[in-house]
C-alpha cells in the first residue's frame, strides 16, 4: 500500500485566459473579475483516470483543494486538515505539510510555479513530488509534460528519483520589465527512464543520479587547492560537496570554504570582493541552471561581472549531473557585462562524476 | 511489440548461414583452432580490403573497445561523444580512467576537433554516428590526432550503409584501431561478432586468442562468404529508411539525414516513446540521457515502419 498525497491548487492556471502572469496573491481577485473560469479539476482528472494500480490511499485537503475530484473515483480516501472556502498560498504550504506528517509517500500537485515553491517550502526533498502542470506560469522543471506521464509516475513508481528545479519568476526583474525565471530550489520526482530503457540505451552512468552527485563531489575534494578559497554557488550538487565536509551551507544563498572550513555564509557581492581581496586566489563552483543553462547571469546575482573578472574563466568549476547538463545544448552566460561574458565563452569542463566530464560550450 | 530501437537487421539470415551452425555442432566439443580462424580472417581481409594479420574476431565490438582500454588505459582519459551507447564506459571508469564527453548539437552536430586539444588520450568515435546517423569526423582530423599521440578507436559498426572508411589509414598508424560489427547489415546480432583492424602498436592488446566460439566462426564465415545477402539488406534498409523519413516528414516530424539504419527524429508530441509503448511499438527515446523530445527510430521492415506511421498519424489527430 502507498499513501499518496494530492493537493490541488484550484485557482492555478486561471490567470492565463484572461491575460495576467498568475494568480498569486491579488492577481487572483482580478483574474475572476475578468470572468477567468477554473481549469484544474479537468487536469487532475484526466491524471486520475489513468492511475492504475490499485494498492493505494490517497490523503486529500478538503474540497477544492482534494476532495472534490477524488470522491468520484473508487480510491480509498482520507481527507486532511482544514481549508476556507477561498485558498492562499498559506493553504497550500500548511496541508502540504499536514499530508507529509500523515507519512505519504508521494505528493501529487496540481498547479503552476508558485503552488511549486509552496509544495517545495513544505516538503523539500523529503517525499517525491509528481507536478500535474496547471499554471500560467510554467518555468519549473518538476512539472511532467502531461497527465499521462504524472499517471505513468505513479503506477510504476519504484525508489529511483531524479531531481527537478522549482523556478518562478524574478520578481525584482520583473519589477524593471524583463522577464526572467529565478531558481528557488529543488525536489525529487520519480524517474520514468527506466520505463523505456532499451538493449541499446545509452549508457550515461554506471551509478544513480544520487550516487553520482557524491562522487562529483569526492572529485571536487580530491582535487582541491588549499591554496585556493572556493566560493559556492547554489543548489544540491554544490551542497554534496559541503556535506561531505561537513560544512553547514546555506541551500540558496552564495558561501565560500577555505581549507575546508566556512569563511563566508550567505555572502551578498560586497563580502565576495573583500574575499577575493585578501585572500587573491579564489574559485567558484557552480551548477548550471537546468532547462536553459544559464552558469551566470540568472539565479545567483551576487556572482556580478566584476567578481566573474576577478576569478576567471579557468578558476570556474562547473559540476551537475548527467540527466541534468545532457540535456542542454549550451551553457549560457549573461553577466551584464559583454567583455566578461566573452571571456568565459567557448568549450568548458561540467564534472559529472569521478574524472567524468562532459564538455559543453558556453554561449554569451 | 514491434522493436524499433535496437538497430537490428529486420531480415532474417540466410538459411545457409543458420544450417552452417548447425553443421558445426558435432564439433561443438571441439575449441577453435587458430588455423580455422585464420580462414575466418582471410575472408574478412577480402572483404573489407585490410590485410589479414591486422584483424582480430571478438564477441561484440564493445570486447574489442575494452581490451584495448584495458592495454591502454594508465594516465589517459577517454574521449567520446554523448550521447553515448558504449557499454565499455563502465569499463573505463572502473579502470579509473578519465571521461571527457563531448556534447554534439544540433543542428548539424559539427565538432571543433581543433579546440579540444586532445593528446596522448583515447579518442572513441563511431562513424557513422549512434544516434544522428551522420559522419562526425573526416580523415584528415583523424590523422591529426593519431600525430598527437592520441590512440584512436573509429567504430564502424554502421559502415555498410554509408560506406565511408578509415581503413586505409591504418598501414601508416600503429595507434589506430578500426572496428566493424557482422551485427548489422550481416544480421548476427544473436550471435555478437565484432572485428577489428589495427594499427601495429595495438595489435598487442589481443596476443594470440581466440575469443570467439565455434557457432560464431561457422556464420560469420558463411555469411561473409554470401555477402550479397548484405548487400540486398543495406538496400532494402535504404529503400525503408527512404520511405520513413518522407512519411515522418509529411507528419510534420524534424528527420535528420542518415547514413545508417536508423534516423534522430524530432517532435514534440509529449511522451512520445511512452505513448507508442502503448501502442505496442518501441523506439528510443533520447530525451533523459541527451535532447529534450529527440528519438532515434531503427528502420523495420516495410509493415513494421508502417505500423509506425499509422500509429503516429492516430496519435497525431488525438493531439489536435
Amino acid at each position: 500500500m502507498i499513501k499518496i498525497g494530492l493537493l490541488v491548487n484550484p485557482i492555478a492556471g486561471m490567470g492565463g485566459n484572461v491575460g495576467l502572469k498568475g494568480t498569486d496573491g491579488k492577481m487572483y481577485k482580478k483574474a475572476l473579475d475578468l470572468g477567468a473560469e477554473p481549469i484544474t479539476p479537468g487536469r487532475i482528472k484526466e491524471v486520475l483516470k489513468l492511475i492504475t494500480r490499485q494498492d493505494i490511499k490517497f490523503l486529500v485537503p478538503p474540497k477544492s483543494m482534494g476532495e472534490n475530484y477524488i470522491k468520484n473515483f473508487s480510491f480509498d480516501y482520507k481527507v486532511i486538515g482544514k481549508i476556507k472556502t477561498e485558498t492562499t498560498e498559506e493553504d497550500t504550504k500548511k496541508l502540504a505539510k499536514q499530508i507529509l506528517d500523515e507519512g505519504a509517500d508521494v505528493l501529487i500537485f496540481v498547479g503552476g510555479d508558485g503552488t511549486a515553491r509552496n509544495v517545495l517550502d513544505a516538503v523539500e526533498t523529503k517525499i517525491p513530488l509528481v507536478g500535474v502542470p496547471s499554471g500560467v506560469k510554467m518555468f519549473s522543471s518538476v512539472f511532467t509534460f502531461s497527465p499521462r506521464a504524472a499517471a505513468e509516475m505513479i503506477n510504476n513508481m519504484g525508489d529511483d528519483f531524479i531531481e527537478k528545479e522549482v523556478l518562478d519568476i524574478d520578481e525584482d526583474a520583473f519589477r524593471e520589465n524583463r522577464l526572467e525565471a529565478k531558481y528557488y530550489g529543488t525536489v525529487i520526482v520519480p524517474n520514468l527512464n527506466h520505463l523505456l530503457q532499451g538493449k541499446k540505451s545509452p549508457s550515461s552512468t554506471k551509478h544513480s543520479i544520487k550516487e553520482e552527485k557524491k562522487r562529483v563531489a569526492q572529485y571536487v575534494l580530491d582535487n582541491m587547492n588549499e591554496d585556493y578559497v572556493y566560493i559556492l554557488g547554489p543548489g544540491t550538487t554544490v551542497r554534496e560537496i559541503t556535506d561531505t565536509l561537513n560544512v553547514d551551507k546555506t541551500l540558496l544563498g552564495i558561501d565560500a570554504i577555505h581549507k575546508g572550513e566556512l569563511i563566508g555564509r550567505d555572502i551578498n557581492e560586497k563580502e565576495m570582493l573583500k574575499i577575493i581581496h585578501e585572500y587573491k586566489k579564489v574559485k567558484i563552483i557552480i551548477t548550471p541552471i537546468g532547462g536553459n543553462g544559464f552558469i551566470f547571469g540568472r539565479g545567483s546575482k551576487q556572482i556580478s561581472s566584476k567578481i566573474l573578472e576577478n576569478v576567471g574563466k579557468e578558476n570556474t568549476i562547473i559540476v551537475s549531473t548527467i540527466d541534468k547538463v545532457g540535456n542542454l545544448e549550451y551553457l549560457r552566460i549573461d553577466s551584464g557585462d559583454y567583455e566578461v561574458d566573452k571571456s568565459y565563452g567557448g568549450l568548458i569542463d561540467v564534472i559529472i562524476g569521478y574524472n567524468d566530464m562532459i564538455l559543453l560550450e558556453v554561449k554569451f | 511489440m514491434i522493436d524499433l530501437r535496437s538497430n537490428e537487421n529486420p531480415y532474417k539470415p540466410l538459411d545457409k548461414v543458420t544450417n552452417s551452425i548447425c553443421e558445426n555442432m558435432n564439433s561443438m566439443n571441439r575449441y577453435l583452432s587458430a588455423k580455422e580462424l585464420d580462414t575466418l580472417k582471410e575472408k574478412a581481409s577480402e572483404y573489407s580490403g585490410a590485410e589479414k594479420n591486422r584483424i582480430v574476431f571478438g564477441p561484440g565490438t564493445d570486447f574489442l573497445i575494452e581490451r584495448v582500454l584495458i592495454k591502454n588505459f594508465q594516465n589517459k582519459n577517454l574521449y567520446l561523444l554523448n550521447p553515448c551507447f558504449y557499454k565499455s564506459v563502465g569499463t573505463a571508469l572502473d579502470l579509473g580512467m578519465g571521461l571527457r564527453r563531448i556534447q554534439i548539437v544540433p543542428p548539424n552536430f559539427h565538432i571543433l576537433w581543433d579546440n579540444l586539444h586532445i593528446e596522448k588520450n583515447i579518442v572513441l568515435i563511431d562513424s557513422p554516428n549512434n544516434p544522428t546517423g551522420k559522419y562526425l569526423v573526416e580523415a584528415n582530423q583523424i590523422q591529426k590526432l593519431l600525430e598527437k599521440d592520441n590512440i584512436v578507436i573509429v567504430d564502424e559498426a554502421g559502415y555498410e550503409f554509408g560506406e565511408k572508411t578509415m581503413i586505409d589509414l591504418v598501414d601508416k598508424y600503429k595507434n589506430l584501431m578500426i572496428v566493424r560489427s557482422l551485427d548489422k547489415s550481416f544480421g548476427l546480432a544473436g550471435l555478437k561478432v565484432g572485428y577489428c583492424i589495427c594499427g601495429d602498436e595495438l595489435l598487442k592488446a589481443f596476443g594470440n586468442n581466440i575469443s570467439i566460439n565455434r557457432a560464431s566462426w561457422s556464420a560469420s564465415l558463411e555469411t561473409l562468404n554470401h555477402s550479397e545477402y548484405s548487400d540486398e539488406c543495406v538496400s532494402k534498409i535504404k529503400e525503408e529508411r527512404k520511405y520513413l523519413m518522407d512519411e515522418l516528414k509529411e507528419l510534420d516530424f524534424k528527420v535528420y539525414e542518415s547514413n545508417a539504419n536508423y534516423i534522430l527524429i524530432e517532435s514534440d508530441i509529449p511522451q512520445l516513446a511512452l505513448e507508442l509503448k502503448d501502442r505496442g511499438i518501441l523506439i528510443e527515446d533520447l530525451s533523459y540521457s541527451w535532447l529534450k523530445n529527440h528519438y532515434r527510430v531503427s528502420i523495420g521492415k516495410r509493415e513494421d515502419n508502417k505500423a509506425l506511421i499509422n500509429e503516429l498519424h492516430i496519435i497525431k489527430k488525438e493531439e489536435a
